[in-house]
C-alpha cells in the first residue's frame, strides 16, 4: 500500500485589495498512513479544502512537495495519475447532466473502460450505497442525499487507493450521513483503502476517524483543537499572561506553553491565536486552589466509546473543552452543575500564530 | 414537424449540387452578370428576354439592379460584364475613360410625371386632392416642375443617382426655381472626386434614395407627384389589384424622352470580365428579332419600350440614327 | 386588413402549390443559414470555449469587443466584405462577388461574435466547478474541456439556433453581397424587400409567413434533435 507525505506545502493567494500574499495554506508536514483514516477538523474557511485539494492534486503548490510512494508526483509532472488513484469528492457536489448510472459511470469510461464493462461495474457500487433503483433517473430528480450517495458511488467506483472527502455529509439529513458513513466504513473493511475526510462535524470525526487533525488558518495541528482564543500574550516573572479578545485571562506557566512550526514568541501586542489541548485541560477537584486553574460548572457531558467530554462554562462566561478517559470520569465523580478547576498542563496551550496569518515567512 | 432529419439533409445537399447552389455559380455555367437600373428589371421585361438569350446561347444572365450611377460603378470596379442604363451623359463618359467597349441604343421609353388625381368625377371630397398643383394638360415638364415648386406640393425625388435622378435635376435646372447644390466629396483611389446634385429647398421635397418601384409606392402613399419612366409605373398602376392611384399629369415633352444603352464593360481595363458572353449579349439585344421582342412586350396591353430600330409594318426596317 | 387576409391566403397558396419560386427562395435562404452556422459553429465555438476557459491580458477587452460585434449592423458587414471582395479590393481574384459563398462569408463574420460570445457565456456559467469535477475524477485536459462541453451543450444550441435565425431572417448582407439576382442570389428576406419595394403587399406578407413558418419548423427540429432540453 501507498503512503501519503506533503512536505513543507505552501499555497498562497493575492489578498484583492492590499496586494499582499496570504497564506491559504502551511503545512510543515503531513504524513496518511496507509489504511488510515484521517479526519481533518477545523471552522470555515480554515483551509481544509485548500489542503484536501491540494492532496487531490487539483492544484500545484507554490512550495513544498507531495510524495506518493515516495514520488514526488509534481516534479515527476505526472499529477494525472496520481489524481486517478486519489480522487476527491468536492464540497460543491456537481453531478452531471446525465443519468444517475452515466454519472458514476464516468471516471471510469476516462479510464478507458469500455461502456458494458463500466455500465457493470456501476451498477454494483450503486448497489453499495442504495441507489440500484435510481439508476436511469436524471441528475435533477433527486434529493439532496441521493445526490450526495450519487457522488460517493462515483468516486468509490474507481477504486481509490486514497479517498478524499471534503465535507462528506455537510448538507444532507441524518438518515442519509449515516448511511454514507456506514458505506465508507464497510468500504474501507473491505478494500483497505486510505481516507481523509474534512469537515466541522466532530461526532463524525470521532466515531469514523483513527486520527484526527486540525486545520487552523491554514496551519495542521495533530489532534482536536476546540479551545481557541484571539488575544495578546505578555511575558510575566515565571510565565505569561493571555490577555483575551473577549476577556479571557489566563494565568500560563511558561512551560505550558508549545510553539509550532518553530514560531518565535511574537511581540506583546501582536494578537495571537492559541489554542488548548482538550486532553492537557486537566480537571482537578475544586479544592485544589492554585494560581494556575481556573473556575467553573459542568454544563454538558458527552460520552464517546471510553472518552468523555465535556464543557465547562467559566465563572466569568467563557466556555472550555475538556477530554479525559471514563475511568478518570468517575474517579472524579463529575455531574452536571457542579463546580470543577481546571488546570492547563504542560505543552496545552499552542501558539498558531497571528489570526490572519501573513507571510511570506521564512 | 415539416421535415424530418433525413429529408432535411436531402433539400440542403440538392440545394448544394442543384439549382442556385454556389457550385452552379462557380462551375460549368457561363454567367454574364449584367448592372441594370431597377426601371428595367422592375418592369418585368428583361426575365422575359432573357428566357430567349439562355436558350440561344446557353449563357445564363445575372442581374444586379442598381440606380444607372450605382451600376455604371460596378461595372468601373469590374464587378460587372455588360451594363443597361439610361443616363446617355453618364454612358458616353464611361466609354470615354475607357471603361466601356461601345455604347449601342437598345430602346427608349419616356419619363412622365405621376400625380394625385381623381378619376371619379362625383368623388367631390377628394377633389381637393386631385391635381392640387394644377400641371395637369401642361406639356413642358419644366414647367410643371416649377408649379408644384410654385404650390408647394409634395414632389418624391429619388435621389440615388440613377438615371432618373439626373433626369429630374436636368429639369429642375431648367426651372429657374432656386436650387440648393449638394457637393459629396469621396476619396476614390486615394483622389478626391466631388459629387453634385441639386434640389430645390423646401420640405415639400422628399429626397429617398430608393429604387423606381419604391419612389412610386411612397409617392402613392403621401399623394405627392414624381418623375418616374413609363414601364414601371404601368407595372405598378395595371398590375390586379393596381398598386398604385397615381395618374400622369405630364407627358410628351421631347425632354422626357428616355433612351437606353447597353455597353459591354472594357476588357482592357478588366481583363478578367466575360467578354465573349458580353459581346453575344450586345449583339443579341440589338438583333432585330429581339428589338421585336422588345416592341412586342407588353404590360396590361401596353406598351412598355420602344426598340431601337424602327419595324416597320411591312417588315422593312431601319436603324434609328444614334 | 384585407391586405393581410389577402396575404394569408397567398402564403397558404405558395405552400400548398408547392410554388417554385418560393422555394427557390427558401432553400438557398435554408441553404446559406445551414452553411454559415456550421462554419460560424466550427470557429466559434472552439473560440468561445477558449475565452471562457482561459484568463489572459486584455479579455476585458475581448469580451468587449465581442459584446460590440453582436449589435454590428448587417449593411457594415457587408459593406466591408463587399471592398474586399470587390474586383478592385484585395480579394477580387476570387470572383465571389454577387455569389451565394459571398453572402455566406459575410453571414458567417455576422454570426461568429454570436456564437463566440453566447458559448463563452454558457461554459463560463458551468465551467468552474464542472471542469474541477471532472479533473477531480481523473479527467485529462482535453477530457475535461469535452466535459464541459457536454455540460453546456444547451446553451451552445442556443447560440447556434440564434445564429441561425439571425441568417435566414438578415437581409443587409444578404442584399449588398448577394445583389439580389434572381435565380442566383435571391433569397426569403430580399424578396420580401423587393416585393415591398414594388407594392405587392399581399406577396411579401405571404413570404414574410413562409420565412416564419421556416424558422419555426428549423426550430421544432432543433429542440426534437437535441431530445429533453435545459433543466
Amino acid at each position: 500500500m501507498e503512503r501519503y507525505q506533503l512536505e513543507g506545502i505552501v499555497r498562497q493567494y493575492r489578498e484583492s485589495g492590499t496586494g499582499r500574499m496570504v497564506d491559504a495554506l502551511r503545512v510543515t508536514q503531513l504524513e496518511v498512513k496507509p489504511g488510515e483514516i484521517l479526519a481533518v477538523v477545523g471552522h470555515n474557511g480554515s483551509g481544509k479544502s485548500t489542503l484536501l485539494e491540494t492532496m487531490a492534486f487539483l492544484h500545484k503548490p507554490d512550495e513544498g512537495r507531495i510524495l506518493l510512494d515516495g514520488q514526488d508526483v509534481w516534479a515527476e509532472g505526472k499529477p494525472l495519475d496520481a489524481r486517478r488513484r486519489c480522487p476527491i469528492l468536492l464540497q460543491k457536489t456537481v453531478l452531471f447532466k446525465t443519468s444517475v448510472l452515466k454519472n458514476v459511470m464516468y471516471g471510469l469510461r476516462l479510464r478507458g473502460l469500455r461502456r458494458d464493462e463500466a455500465g457493470r461495474r456501476a451498477e454494483n457500487v450503486l448497489r453499495l450505497v442504495g441507489l440500484e433503483r435510481l439508476a436511469h433517473r436524471r441528475h435533477r430528480e433527486l434529493s439532496g442525499g441521493e445526490r450526495q450517495r450519487v457522488a460517493l458511488a462515483r468516486a468509490l467506483v474507481l477504486e481509490p487507493e486514497i479517498l478524499l472527502m471534503d465535507e462528506p455529509t455537510a448538507h444532507v439529513d441524518r438518515a442519509n450521513e449515516l448511511l454514507i458513513e456506514e458505506v465508507i466504513r464497510e468500504m474501507h473493511a473491505r478494500t483497505g483503502m486510505t481516507v481523509v475526510m474534512a469537515g466541522h462535524n466532530a461526532r463524525q470525526a470521532m466515531t469514523l476517524a483513527d486520527r484526527i487533525v486540525t486545520m487552523l488558518s491554514g496551519r495542521l495541528i495533530e489532534g482536536t483543537m476546540d479551545n481557541l482564543f484571539t488575544g495578546t500574550l505578555r511575558a510575566e516573572d515565571d510565565g505569561f499572561v493571555f490577555h483575551g479578545e473577549t476577556g479571557l485571562l489566563l494565568q500560563l506557566a511558561s512551560e505550558a506553553i508549545v510553539l509550532e512550526n518553530g514560531n518565535a514568541l511574537p511581540p506583546p501586542d501582536e494578537p495571537v491565536q492559541i489554542a488548548i489541548d482538550t486532553d492537557l485541560l486537566k480537571i482537578v477537584a475544586a479544592e485544589e486552589p492554585t494560581v494556575e486553574t481556573l473556575k467553573g460548572k459542568v454544563e454538558s457531558i458527552r460520552r464517546h466509546g471510553d472518552r468523555c467530554r465535556l464543557r465547562v462554562r467559566l465563572d466569568e462566561g467563557h466556555r472550555l473543552r475538556s477530554e479525559m478517559t471514563f475511568s478518570e470520569y468517575q474517579r472524579l465523580n463529575i455531574n452536571l452543575g457542579i463546580t470543577v478547576r481546571l488546570r492547563i498542563a504542560e505543552g496545552a496551550v499552542r501558539l498558531i500564530g497571528t489570526p490572519r496569518a501573513t507571510g511570506p515567512e521564512s | 414537424m415539416i421535415f424530418k432529419r433525413p429529408t432535411l439533409l436531402l433539400v440542403v445537399a440538392t440545394l448544394l449540387i442543384g439549382s442556385g447552389g454556389p457550385a452552379r455559380d462557380a462551375i460549368a455555367r457561363d454567367i454574364l452578370t449584367l448592372a441594370t437600373t431597377t426601371s428595367t428589371d422592375n418592369s418585368g421585361l428583361l426575365a422575359h428576354l432573357h428566357r430567349d438569350f439562355e436558350k440561344k446561347t446557353g449563357i445564363v444572365v445575372k442581374v444586379i439592379a442598381k440606380g444607372t450611377g450605382a451600376a455604371l460603378q460596378l461595372a468601373r470596379d469590374g464587378n460587372a460584364d455588360v451594363v443597361l442604363v439610361h443616363a446617355r451623359e453618364q454612358e458616353d463618359r464611361f466609354v470615354a475613360d475607357g471603361f466601356g467597349v461601345a455604347r449601342h441604343d437598345v430602346m427608349h421609353n419616356d419619363f412622365v410625371i405621376l400625380g394625385p388625381t381623381s378619376d371619379t368625377a362625383s368623388d367631390t371630397a377628394s377633389d381637393t386632392a386631385s391635381d392640387p398643383a394644377g400641371i395637369r394638360g401642361v406639356k413642358n415638364a419644366a414647367e410643371a416642375l416649377r408649379r408644384i415648386a410654385a404650390a408647394e406640393e409634395t414632389f418624391v425625388s429619388r435621389g440615388d443617382g440613377s438615371g432618373t435622378h439626373i433626369k429630374e435635376q436636368q429639369l429642375w435646372r431648367l426651372t429657374r426655381v432656386p436650387l440648393q447644390t449638394k457637393v459629396v466629396r469621396i476619396y476614390s483611389g486615394g483622389v478626391a472626386k466631388e459629387f453634385r446634385s441639386v434640389r430645390p429647398p423646401g420640405d415639400w421635397y422628399l429626397s429617398i434614395g430608393q429604387g423606381m418601384g419604391k419612389t412610386i409606392m411612397v409617392a402613392t402613399e403621401r399623394r405627392a407627384y414624381t418623375l418616374a419612366d413609363r414601364g414601371t409605373y404601368y407595372a405598378l398602376a395595371l398590375a390586379k389589384p393596381s398598386r398604385t392611384d397615381l395618374t400622369i399629369v405630364c407627358q410628351g415633352d421631347p425632354l422626357l424622352y428616355n433612351p437606353y444603352g447597353v455597353i459591354a464593360v472594357n476588357p482592357a481595363r478588366h481583363p478578367h470580365v466575360n467578354t465573349k458572353a458580353a459581346t453575344a449579349y450586345v449583339r443579341w439585344i440589338t438583333s432585330p428579332a429581339v428589338q421585336a421582342m422588345i416592341g412586342r412586350y407588353t404590360v396590361q396591353g401596353k406598351v412598355l419600350f420602344h426598340p431601337a430600330v424602327v419595324l416597320e409594318e411591312q417588315g422593312h426596317r431601319k436603324r434609328s440614327d444614334k | 386588413m384585407q391586405t393581410l387576409l389577402d396575404a394569408l391566403r397567398n402564403a397558404l397558396h405558395l405552400i400548398f402549390t408547392l410554388d417554385a419560386d418560393v422555394f427557390e427562395y427558401a432553400g438557398r435562404s435554408l441553404l446559406i443559414a445551414s452553411v454559415s452556422t456550421l462554419i460560424a459553429a466550427v470557429l466559434g465555438i472552439p473560440l468561445g470555449m477558449l475565452i471562457a476557459e482561459r484568463t489572459f491580458r486584455g479579455k476585458r477587452a475581448v469580451v468587449t469587443v465581442l459584446n460590440t460585434a453582436l449589435a454590428f449592423p448587417t449593411v457594415v458587414v457587408g459593406l466591408f466584405i463587399y471592398t474586399l471582395l470587390s474586383r478592385t479590393g484585395p480579394l477580387g481574384q476570387l470572383q465571389l462577388l454577387f455569389t451565394i459563398p459571398a453572402i455566406i462569408i459575410g453571414e458567417v463574420v455576422l454570426i461568429v461574435p454570436i456564437i463566440t460570445a453566447f458559448t463563452m457565456t454558457a461554459v463560463a456559467r458551468t465551467d468552474r466547478d464542472v471542469r474541477k469535477t471532472a479533473i477531480a475524477l481523473g479527467a485529462g485536459r482535453r477530457q475535461a474541456l469535452w466535459t464541459v462541453f457536454c455540460e453546456s451543450r444547451f446553451g451552445v444550441a442556443a447560440a447556434v439556433i440564434a445564429a441561425f435565425g439571425r441568417v435566414v431572417s438578415e437581409v443587409g448582407v444578404a442584399t449588398i453581397l448577394g445583389g439580389n439576382a434572381d435565380r442566383f442570389t435571391r433569397t426569403m428576406t430580399t424578396a420580401i424587400v423587393l416585393n415591398v419595394d414594388m407594392g405587392n403587399f399581399a406577396l411579401a406578407l405571404a413570404l414574410g409567413g413562409v420565412l416564419l413558418a421556416l424558422s419555426l419548423s428549423i426550430n421544432v427540429l432543433f429542440q426534437y434533435v437535441q431530445g429533453g432540453g435545459p433543466d
